[in-house]
């Protein structure tokens, strides 16, 4: 299976899975109280999205790298992986991939198996979860646009440069060359409205994600005696407060010694002028 | 967009030698080899930052003061204060024995001393930038000041830092008697003046964010993650980010001691503290959303901080390729100021470059000991 495939596979699987599982009677002897609406037909549509974007980037992808090698038949398997790997769009997305990766680790917390009685929490963390999955496809179809962009922008000077006779001089002036042209492309595109948006829509997923996590874990605090994210806050906020308020009665009290000694030294320098 | 760009028919094959191709191979498995044995070689002692002697004088909370113990003969200016930002660490100053502001700076006869606002947590979500200044560093100047015996004493802020002290000299101005600050951003928007691809895009990306977006993203997090700003920072070099373990790695690998560089560069940059939450909302909403610092409406401890306040001399030090903080944004302070005493000084490289470029940082380290020289 390819990649587009997987891709498309696996956005039909969760739909038909996330459909069965909300759909009332689906699961016999189970209710769902006040089950939210989860948005998993709007996943698969993203997700479809960036599998047809993917699925350009690859066959532009395996072309330029094919090319650039001399064709299919060249001599030297390694030199085929290494260009490969140069033009291969799943790097490009691997740049983006840290911003999302950090908020994934920002926004996941520790697996908790146990909790069977909170399914409303559950069901709004599925919720937030979807959210977060549909809007980091649709930012990885934005960068895939601009990859393809770029590679297409390589692959017609290359091809100038090819009819002119001039090729590259070496592999390492070849990747210098798309790396630059990569760069360019990239740059602008991260000041479009498309990707500010689409990013910015991942924030707020990842986000909300985290909070939807927090409040189920709260409720879980609460109901084992232990204290919640929001006591601890309470206690580090009265705890800065405290430290402010110590914090000033120190400087108010060398002030008060700085102003005393300063009187006591007047004092002292009036009664030898007097004395 | 896409299609109208992509080739519309198999690309033809490039005139590349398959002999030259398999030699660059061979050379890049050479190069590889070498490189893992320089890698085993390493050990944690190469590879150390922030060596230059100092000793812990003050300390408050999680805040550190340490003084810098002396490398030449004292030239009897006022102490200097190093006062870096809550993103990332001081450590920036002093990477290495050989690409050192510190050491430059000792080495021509200053008192010095640093300020470690050490690792804030979870707990300290509430720490506002009105405690790092109005307190922390308001407790350091005044611990500085009584061991140097002297009512005034010299700041030298760097990026974050540099708001800070500036913050500091407009809110006390009788307690400075001169300020450098280095690739400090003052007008967060004049990013929109230059046009510079890739320059400026924290200034863009933090705007394209609403308020509501920040405070929740605190809410949820209780802090602005050192992790998160590091991302933030790779997308503004993007396929450096992507080339830096790979292409630029290999390169390095072929000279020990640039190789030695790169490692403690990473070091410094693993290194990333994360913000304080209620310090990062003021920081993202009130400074690079409001803009408030530089049109003097910024409020510390029911203070406004006024700019006009500022009377001591002031030495600006901006990177002319800073893409993190454009020189437009630093430049701003020109004009803003209550005295004429003003400098600038725009040095060669980035934002960390000219820290630790081989050529500015020399030059920044000269040029700030005679600035300051002549206004002991």
């Amino acid at each position: 299976m390819d990649q587009f495939d997987a891709f498309k596979a696996m956005g039909e699987f969760w739909a038909r899975a996330g459909a069965g599982f909300f759909t009332p009677g689906a699961t016999p002897g189970f209710t769902w109280p006040n089950a939210p609406q989860t948005d998993l037909a709007g996943l698969a549509t993203a997700q479809s999205n960036l599998a047809q974007a993917w699925a350009s980037a690859t066959a532009l992808s395996q072309t330029l790298a094919a090319s650039v090698q001399g064709g299919t038949n060249a001599a030297d398997p390694t030199a085929g992986a290494v260009l490969a790997k140069i033009f291969d769009p799943q790097a490009w997305l691997g740049g983006s991939a840290e911003f999302d990766a950090a908020l994934t680790r920002m926004s996941e917390g520790p697996q908790l198996a146990d909790l069977w009685q909170t399914e409303r929490r559950y069901g709004a963390l599925l919720t937030a979860w979807a959210a977060l999955r549909r809007a980091q496809a649709e930012h990885q179809a934005v960068m895939l646009n601009a990859w393809t962009r770029a590679a297409g922008t390589f692959a017609k000077e290359a091809n100038a440069r090819a009819e002119r006779g001039e090729g590259f001089s070496s592999a390492r002036e070849m990747m210098t060359r798309w790396t630059e042209t990569a760069n360019a492309v990239l740059l602008e595109v991260q000041r479009s409205e498309a990707f500010l948006a689409s990013q910015r829509v991942v924030l707020k997923a990842s986000t909300d994600l985290r909070l939807a996590q927090q409040d189920l874990s709260a409720f879980l605090s609460d109901f084992y005696g232990q204290p919640t994210r929001a006591e601890l806050d309470d206690v580090h906020k009265s705890l800065t407060e405290l430290r402010r308020e110590v914090r000033a009665l120190r400087r108010e009290r060398r002030e008060a010694a700085r102003v005393s000694k300063m009187n006591g030294t007047v004092a002292q320098e009036a009664e030898s002028a007097h004395g | 967009m896409a299609e109208q760009d992509a080739p519309k028919a198999p690309v033809p094959p490039l005139p590349l030698n398959p002999a030259e191709m398999l030699a660059e191979v061979a050379d890049l498995g050479r190069r590889i080899s070498a490189g893992a044995k320089l890698f085993s070689d390493v050990r944690d002692a190469d590879v150390q930052i922030a060596t230059t002697p100092k000793d812990l004088v003050w300390s408050q909370d999680k805040v550190s003061l340490y003084r810098y113990r002396p490398l030449a003969e004292s030239k009897g200016l006022p102490p200097v204060l190093i006062v870096y930002g809550l993103i990332g660490r001081y450590t920036m100053a002093d990477l290495q024995e050989d690409r050192s502001l510190v050491r430059n700076l000792l080495n021509l006869g200053l008192d010095l001393y640093v300020v470690d606002w050490g690792n804030p947590g979870r707990a300290d979500r509430y720490v506002t930038i009105d405690d790092y200044v109005d307190d922390y560093l308001a407790e350091c100047v005044a611990f500085v000041g009584a061991a140097a015996g002297r009512e005034k004493i010299n700041l030298l802020g760097i990026c974050e830092g540099g708001v800070f002290t500036t913050c500091y000299a407009a809110l006390y101005p009788e307690r400075v008697n001169a300020m450098v600050l280095t690739i400090t951003p003052i007008d967060f928007h004049a990013d929109t003046r230059e046009t510079r691809a890739g320059h400026g895009f924290i200034n863009v990306w933090t705007r394209s964010l609403s308020p509501e977006d920040v405070d929740r993203l605190i809410d949820a997090q209780g802090s602005l993650p050192g992790a998160f700003m590091g991302s933030v920072f790779s997308m503004m070099t993007p396929m450096r980010t992507m080339t830096k373990y790979n292409l630029d790695l290999l390169d390095a690998l072929d000279d020990k001691k640039k190789f030695l560089n790169f490692l403690r560069m990473e070091k410094w940059i693993a290194d990333r503290p994360d913000h304080p939450g209620e310090a990062a909302k003021q920081w993202l909403k009130d400074l690079y959303q409001d803009n408030k610092l530089v049109q003097s409406t910024f409020v510390l401890g029911g203070r406004t901080v006024d700019l006009k306040h500022i009377a001591c001399p002031v030495l600006n030090v901006f990177a002319q390729d800073d893409h993190i903080i454009p020189p437009a944004t630093s430049q701003a302070l020109k004009d803003k100021i209550g005295t004429d005493d003003y400098t600038e000084l725009g040095l060669p490289g980035g934002h960390v470059g000219v820290f630790v470029g081989g050529k500015a940082q020399k030059l920044l380290g000269s040029g700030i000991a005679d600035w300051l020289g002549a206004r002991g």
